[in-house]
């Protein structure tokens, strides 16, 4: 058996975000069980390194380490929240890794050491708000978990919001580990404002807390929908149906895309990890990146940075959301932005999709070009 | 703060330093370094935020730079020519360092860099230097034109302290009254004040220059 190639898999099955990174493990062992299964790359199979950090920056700073200094990988693939990728960044940096980061995020960032795989604001928030405002009404409740994700996406939120002439008649933010009870005074005093729309970016299982607080509290999703850009299938998976139904959620990905590639797809992991698994945003940008990684590998047959990163750029990949390419000027992705709405199965009708992949561009301060 | 001319059009700068944010994509970024990798690197860096961004070395001429933020490697004759410069400087300045030793420091000083970032460039931290600077560069703009504002009011001061004063001893007036003589003087003239006070303090020297001196009615 040839030598493998050795990389490092940081997604947490413990914590606040492990049922989410649970899936993206899952769609990246996916991804490299299909590559060696096709005979590897450059007749090598890949080898993971898995470990938990338990969706603590801790756990993130710790094993990362461990997989640069001890086991000697110079690829991860891993992180989902930004309080995670945050500590991860210069730890690559200084060892000239490269980190593969396969979740949606606020932008502001460009590492030469980190390929982006997850949506930028400019490809889901502007999208977002604008389908809010056309379909639901001007008046907004902003509810968050507080660390960096949530503060800088309700920024361009308000921005787009009131670009578009509507308010935000109230922002308030839980501690990232709250508990279920700390949610019913937010959601009473959200619905006692009565808006129309309620933009929720709360995180992790706090997410199933909200949306059943916001039930209790009387809140219907048919007149006063939470929207979210981070409520994905593996979220709904966290509440009861009659909490979840009717919902909305700005992704590049659900579940229900229809094209060939996510046929592929679904029914892939679903032989892999049973007949009712569902994907997420997530876990697609798990498995494409993977792709990504060997197709630039097979190129270079070098899985170093400074080999993989020039061959990385300008390739494109059918991934299941449709036909990706990372941009060569800020390592992020071109990505398709879709609009869904929970169903009674709990997984989302899509309501728009983009015509086009959207260019990424994670420095865009403010949001009256992106309307344009 | 006053419009700055560009290529013949004026353009007005933004008011808060939320809009310094929003105009980052306005923002014209002269990159004075050669084109190596660390020049690339940070040109790179600033069209990923979206400025429009030059590369050019050696650094042109004073008046030939039309930027609104400049970024400079630390060169010991053009940081000289930096800080030999006299007058207020129409863009920002960010020193880009390499070497950290006292002659280079003493021109940084010199030459008053809004901010600094250090060799090897990398693009962390280049947009927190980009905004600190810009906003350092239009707090001391706001703060020298509010000098001088205030210096022309000081001057012109004086002028009125004098007139009143030639008025008083002339014409034998309490200094309500000079005051109010200057002040009538000004609304039939249509005139600013400081300009009818200048006027007299010159007219009054010349008088005296010659010999002539006003009278006091109490002489008659």
């Amino acid at each position: 058996m040839a030598e493998p190639w050795i990389v490092g898999v940081l997604f947490s099955q413990t914590g606040i975000t492990g049922f989410v990174e649970q899936t993206q493990l899952q769609a990246t062992l996916l991804a490299i069980e299909e590559i060696n299964a096709a005979g590897g790359i450059l007749d090598r199979p890949i080898q993971p390194i898995i470990y938990d950090p338990g969706s603590e920056p801790e756990g993130y700073r710790r094993f990362a380490t461990q997989l640069l200094a001890d086991d000697g990988v110079s690829v991860i693939f891993g992180c989902c929240t930004s309080r995670c990728r945050k500590p991860v960044v210069p730890l690559v940096e200084r060892r000239n890794a490269l980190l593969f980061y396969s979740a949606i995020y606020e932008g502001f960032e460009y590492s030469p050491n980190v390929i982006y795989t997850g949506a930028a604001p400019n490809q889901s928030s502007v999208q977002l708000a604008r389908y809010l405002i056309n379909h639901h009404g001007k008046r907004f409740c902003f509810i968050g978990s507080d660390y960096v994700f949530s503060r800088e996406s309700n920024r361009v939120m308000r921005e787009l919001v009131e670009d578009m002439g509507g308010s935000v008649l109230s922002e308030a933010y839980l501690e990232i580990h709250s508990s279920r009870a700390a949610f019913d005074p937010v959601a009473h005093k959200i619905a006692a404002l009565r808006p129309d729309v309620i933009f929720s970016t709360v995180v992790g299982i706090n997410t199933g807390y909200l949306y059943e607080a916001c039930r209790a509290a009387g809140l219907d999703s048919r007149t006063v929908p939470i929207a979210s850009l981070t409520t994905s299938e593996a979220e709904v998976a966290l509440m009861s149906r009659e909490a979840a139904v009717g919902h909305i959620t700005g992704a590049p990905y659900f579940h229900t895309v229809e094209t060939p590639a996510n046929r592929r797809f679904v029914a892939a992991y679903r032989r892999r990890f049973g007949p009712d698994a569902v994907t997420n945003m997530s876990a697609e940008a798990a498995y494409f990146q993977v792709h990504i990684f060997a197709g630039a590998l097979g190129m270079t047959g070098r899985a170093d940075p400074d080999s993989l990163v020039p061959a990385m750029l300008g390739l494109q990949v059918d991934a299941p959301q449709g036909r990706i390419m990372i941009d060569p000027d800020n390592n992020h992705t071109f990505l398709w932005p879709r609009i869904g709405r929970i169903n009674d199965h709990g997984l989302f009708d899509i309501l728009e999709e983009s015509p086009s992949a959207v260019r990424p561009d994670p420095y865009l301060v403010s949001y009256r070009y992106a309307a344009a | 703060m006053a419009t700055e001319p560009r290529n013949g059009k004026v353009r007005s700068p933004p008011a808060s330093n939320k809009s310094l944010l929003r105009t980052l994509r306005d923002l014209h970024v002269l990159v004075a370094h050669p084109e190596d990798h660390d020049g690339e690197e940070l040109v790179r860096q600033l069209r990923r935020i979206g400025c429009h961004t030059q590369i050019e070395w050696p650094l042109p001429v004073h008046h030939a730079i039309a930027a609104d933020m400049v970024f400079c490697v630390t060169e010991r004759r053009t940081f000289a020519q930096l800080a030999a410069h006299e007058g207020p400087r129409p863009y920002g300045l960010i020193a880009i360092v390499d070497y950290e030793d006292p002659a280079i420091l003493d021109h940084m000083i010199d030459a008053n860099v809004q901010g600094v970032v250090t060799k090897p460039i990398r693009p962390f931290g280049i947009l927190s230097t980009l905004v600190t600077a810009r906003a350092t560069y239009r707090a001391e703009q706001r703060l020298q034109q509010k000098i001088v504002k205030l210096e022309d009011a000081l001057r012109g001061r004086r002028e009125i302290e004098r007139s009143v004063r030639i008025l008083m001893e002339s014409l034998d007036l309490t200094e309500k009254e000079a005051y109010q003589t200057l002040q009538r003087r000004a609304m039939e003239q249509r005139q600013p004040l400081v300009a009818v006070a200048n006027a007299m303090v010159q007219a009054h020297s010349l008088l005296t220059e010659i010999g002539i001196t006003a009278r006091r009615p109490s002489d008659k």
